[in-house]
């Protein structure tokens, strides 16, 4: 078990950590880059928490500064034109002791196919997508994330399913 | 005999890709919409161990430097 500075800490990771991580794999594409983000991440909410004032909830703000972190470290790899290959490590380490050698088969299937249809995406569907993939997060709270009305962002995730599902068949 | 051996491994191999292309088709119809199938990808990608590790390592050190001068000399 990790020592934590304090109880508030270690609750906040505790609560928020899996969709932080998912948020930033996704986003990226690669695990050990998902990683080190999360573990930014963190590291930025810590340090202003003082500055959390409770006017959006904890998740969305969390959310703020991983989009904000990926986009970074996004623009800065698109200027270096670096590529990120497809991440086996993913997989090797996600599965679940209950499931069979095939089910993770099954899954590594599915997870690359999703990674490579939300890499296909445009970036604003793609991101509305995984945000409202969390049920904790309402339409108002993702038009607040990404600056836009609940109306919209109901409007935009019809054209954004469809847009995944047509792309998702192509993979296979 | 080693090319019949091949040949089996190979239909063997086939046969095990088509099974696991077929499982995951079921899977994939098997969700009711995009935000399932994301869902049950996340549950898929948990964080490794190693992270909760590293921020609390990272998030005492940070505690532990944010300390004014004369606590860390008084051993606060």
């Amino acid at each position: 078990m990790p020592k934590w500075p304090s109880e508030d800490i270690g609750a906040l990771y505790k609560e928020h950590s899996r969709q932080v991580y998912y948020l930033a794999l996704r986003l990226l594409g690669d695990s050990a880059q998902a990683e080190d983000a999360a573990h930014d991440v963190f590291l930025k909410a810590f340090k202003k928490m003082d500055q959390f004032r409770g006017e959006a909830n904890v998740r969305t703000w969390l959310y703020r500064i991983t989009i904000n972190h990926c986009q970074n470290l996004l623009q800065t790899w698109h200027r270096r034109n670096m590529v990120s290959n497809a991440d086996d490590a993913v997989w090797e380490t996600s599965a679940s002791p209950e499931e069979s050698p095939l089910q993770v088969l099954e899954f590594k299937e599915l997870g690359e196919r999703i990674q490579e249809t939300l890499d296909r995406l445009p970036e604003e569907y793609r991101l509305l997508l995984l945000l409202v993939a969390d049920e904790k997060m309402s339409y108002g709270e993702i038009g607040e994330l990404t600056g836009q009305s609940a109306d919209a962002v109901r409007g935009k995730l019809h054209r954004a399913r469809k847009a995944f599902a047509g792309i998702f068949r192509d993979t296979e | 005999m080693d090319a019949n051996n091949k040949h089996l491994r190979q239909d063997q191999q086939q046969h095990s890709h088509e099974s696991l292309h077929q499982s995951a088709s079921t899977i994939v119809q098997s969700y009711h919409s995009v935000e399932d199938m994301l869902r049950k990808d996340a549950e898929q990608n948990p964080p490794p161990e190693s992270l909760s590790h590293r921020v609390a390592t990272s998030a005492t050190d940070e505690a532990t430097q944010s300390k004014p001068w004369w606590r860390k000399l008084m051993g606060d």
